[in-house]
């Protein structure tokens, strides 16, 4: 019997095998696999960015990397390569420049989509940029970028250097529970209803800070990276002085008619020390966050945050100066 | 007892179901190929076939493409596929013909999409910071740039856009498409500045008149008659070609559709014509379709006044006599003279005047113009008996202002409802020989 099993089985398996060997090869595939044409601006992408930091630049319109509902558009092919030497200048090398050769390669978004307009919310607000799943950088308004201009040139790799935080942190977590701890009750997801001096005065160094911890996070980075370290202390300073004279102007505006000057100024003077007071209290806060900012650099990334600081300004200009030579 | 029953058929049973299964199986169902071909090769034969057709065409292409017909107008495009990738387009979506060239692709998906897939003239139409009107912020013109083929009808290719699925149709260019693109704006000025023809301006659709407002800013038309009032407006999307017009929806008398409006220079309307017929047109007559009777109104009220504001949207006043005043104002300026207003006003039943009020080193002068008028068909005249006082320099200025009130053929005079918010009567006056002038003036 467990011979006959056996014969049956070698039939069964030789029968298998002639069958296979009948079989008729797939041939090629119906679909297009030719590479396309390249354009020089491809091949320059493929040399800087695609075989250095395997990072894959979309600047043509692909329909599903966007939001549909929203009216986008592709930007102009002139503009994809001088805003690439502006991102691998003030990004990649500032940050490879303060760590090491090796980070960026490791740490990055796989894709940079360009979008050529602006992308507006229903809000009246406007988005800037957007990371997807630490995947895609998105860059909006690239038609709109001028190069030549530093407040221009700031604005739109701010997207960059925030987006990029939120690529870091997704990789290496910030400690959230004690970031949040600075500044616990003032989060909105209606951070646009209420002015810049109010967020500052709450201890959040912009609007959008307001979003969430995460946002905050990443907004006092870009912050940081948009200045000098001597141009942040005078935004911090300035900060102060708005909050000062914000309450000086509310409390003369209240003065009851028919104050002696004397008493004005005696008013005055005592508004101001106490608006002083808070304003301290205010920066205080934004400061304690800028120390989890440097902290979170050193332990995760061995990054000194205001040597990259300096990187960042000194490349941002020599942009500028480049852009200008052209 | 079952049971034994049970496992006695339970082979034969087995047996059977082996047997039918193995002859279902013997049998093969044949399906008829439809198509000699997969689909990914028929698909990949479209989209080169597609992109031959593109290129091969000697002058390129051309299409208007209205975005949403119901709010917003045509915006004409000429293509030239340079070759498998580049495009250059000529757009008449900005006041001046602009031209521009990207990239486009061929995408196949789950059809073919003809993609323009760098920034490009078409992408204006897409752009959420750039909208004619408020109901359309952060949604620019409703434009799309990725469109879904949907083959051949005659020469003229067929696409719907990707979002919306509003039809496209390329048409073959020529030469003189080219050479005469900017003809396009010329007609588009023409429609725009048509309240400067005459102020009687009449949408013709068979034997129905209506009235019409167009819009230059969303290139659309609204379009009203006494059965269908203000608050129901119907709106055509206007395209324009370098001869006419294009209407969107086309319209439909008779059986007969039409869309195309060929422009008249010796009548300046639009005029759509089927097999010799004028089924649908845009005119601007001398007179009212219906005569106006608001005359009336000057039986019981005894003094109207010019309202003065140009820029105020209640003055609606025709553009032309708008800029009139406005001119007449610099006049007077230029000679430390403020120009006030002027108004009609009535002492007793025969005598009229017509008061300009200006003042001079502060101090206020009028300048009075008598005159006697009647009604006649339908139509006011008045009858000039000359100033009571005038400074002679002053009389000059005026004169082509005072030459409107006493034309000797007369003018109609509109009831034009109340002041916006306010409860003043007011009519429009409109020289007969002169229809490019209303006068909008309020109960004093």
């Amino acid at each position: 019997m467990r011979t006959l099993k056996n014969t049956i089985l070698i039939i069964f398996s030789f029968i298998s095998f002639i069958s296979c060997d009948n079989e008729e090869s797939l041939g090629e595939s119906n679909l297009d696999q030719t590479t396309p044409k390249l354009t020089d601006l491809d091949k320059w992408i493929r040399d800087e960015y695609i075989y250095t930091f395997n990072i894959e630049v979309l600047y043509r319109w692909r329909e599903s990397a966007v939001d549909m509902n929203r009216y986008l558009y592709p930007p102009k092919i002139e503009n994809i390569q001088p805003a690439l030497k502006a991102i691998k200048k003030v990004w990649i090398d500032s940050y490879n420049e303060a760590a090491n050769n090796e980070l960026v390669r490791r740490i990055a978004p796989r894709q940079v989509l360009f979008v050529g307009g602006k992308n507006l919310n229903p809000s009246g607000t406007r988005t800037l940029g957007s990371a997807e799943g630490g995947k895609r950088i998105t860059f909006y308004e690239t038609d709109l970028v001028n190069l030549k201009e530093k407040p221009s040139l700031l604005l739109f790799l701010g997207t960059m250097q925030h987006e990029y935080c939120h690529i870091l942190n997704q990789t290496l977590p910030f400690d959230e529970q004690k970031y949040q701890k600075i500044t616990p009750a003032n989060y909105t997801a209606q951070w646009f209803n209420e002015s810049l001096n109010v967020a500052n005065e709450l201890g959040y160094i912009t609007q959008y800070s307001r979003a969430s911890v995460i946002e905050d996070f990443a907004e006092m980075v870009r912050i940081m990276l948009s200045k000098t370290r001597q141009q942040y202390e005078s935004r911090l300073k300035l900060i102060e002085r708005r909050i000062v004279n914000k309450d000086v102007a509310k409390a003369i505006e209240n003065i009851a008619p028919g104050t002696t000057p004397a008493q004005k100024k005696a008013i005055i003077a005592a508004v101001k020390v106490i608006a002083t007071e808070k304003a301290k209290k205010s920066t205080a806060l934004i400061r304690a966050k800028e120390n989890l900012v440097v902290e979170y650099y050193k332990s995760n990334l061995n990054i000194d945050f205001y040597e990259l600081q300096a990187i960042v300004a000194r490349n941002v200009d020599e942009i500028i100066e480049d852009n200008n030579s052209i | 007892m079952i049971d034994k029953i049970i496992t006695k058929l339970r082979k034969p049973t087995l047996y059977m179901f082996v047997l039918a299964c193995l002859a279902s199986c013997a049998k093969d169902i044949e399906i008829d190929d439809v198509f000699e071909e997969a689909a990914s090769v028929r698909v990949g034969k479209t989209a080169n076939e597609l992109r031959k057709i593109l290129t091969s065409a000697p002058n390129g292409w051309t299409t208007t493409y209205f975005t949403d017909n119901t709010q917003l107008g045509g915006y004409s495009f000429m293509m030239d596929f340079q070759d498998d990738k580049n495009v250059k387009m000529v757009s008449d979506i900005q006041t001046r013909v602009t031209e521009s060239t990207g990239e486009y692709d061929i995408i196949v998906g789950a059809t073919l999409k003809l993609s323009f897939v760098t920034k490009n003239e078409i992408h204006k139409l897409s752009d959420a910071a750039i909208y004619p009107k408020e109901n359309l912020k952060s949604l620019g013109y409703l434009g799309d740039f990725e469109f879904l083929y949907y083959g051949k009808d005659g020469e003229d290719l067929i696409f719907r856009s990707n979002k919306k699925f509003i039809e496209l149709r390329f048409k073959k260019a020529t030469t003189e498409d080219w050479e005469k693109f900017h003809l396009r704006k010329t007609m588009q000025n023409k429609l725009k500045l048509s309240p400067r023809i005459s102020v009687f301006k009449i949408f013709t659709i068979g034997d129905n008149h209506y009235q019409f407002n167009y819009s230059n800013i969303t290139r659309s038309m609204e379009v009203w008659n006494n059965e269908i009032n203000e608050g129901n407006k119907i709106t055509f999307g206007i395209g324009f070609s370098a001869k006419g017009l294009t209407l969107s929806p086309a319209v439909e008398v008779n059986g007969k559709r039409v869309s195309e409006l060929l422009y008249d220079q010796a009548t300046k309307g639009f005029y759509g014509i089927v097999d010799g017929e004028v089924l649908c047109s845009i005119t601007y007559p001398n007179d009212p379709i219906t005569p106006f009777d608001g005359y009336k109104k000057l039986d019981n009220i005894s003094s109207f006044v010019y309202f003065l504001r140009e820029d105020w949207t209640t003055n609606t006043s025709s553009p032309a006599f708008k800029d009139s005043m406005i001119a007449l104002r610099a006049y007077f300026k230029r000679r430390d003279v403020i120009f006030e207003t002027f108004f009609l006003a009535e002492l007793d039943k025969d005598v009229h005047y017509l008061v300009f009020s200006i003042k001079i080193d502060g101090k206020r002068t009028q300048l009075w113009y008598q005159f006697t008028r009647e009604v006649k068909d339908n139509k006011l005249y008045f009858k000039k008996n000359g100033w009571t006082n005038i400074n002679e320099s002053f009389e000059a200025a005026l004169k082509p202002l005072a030459d409107l009130f006493f034309t000797p053929e007369g003018m109609h005079v509109q009831d034009s409802g109340k002041l916006g918010r306010f409860r003043n009567q007011t009519i429009r006056l409109i020289p007969a020989d002169n229809p490019k002038y209303a006068i909008l003036l309020y109960e004093k």
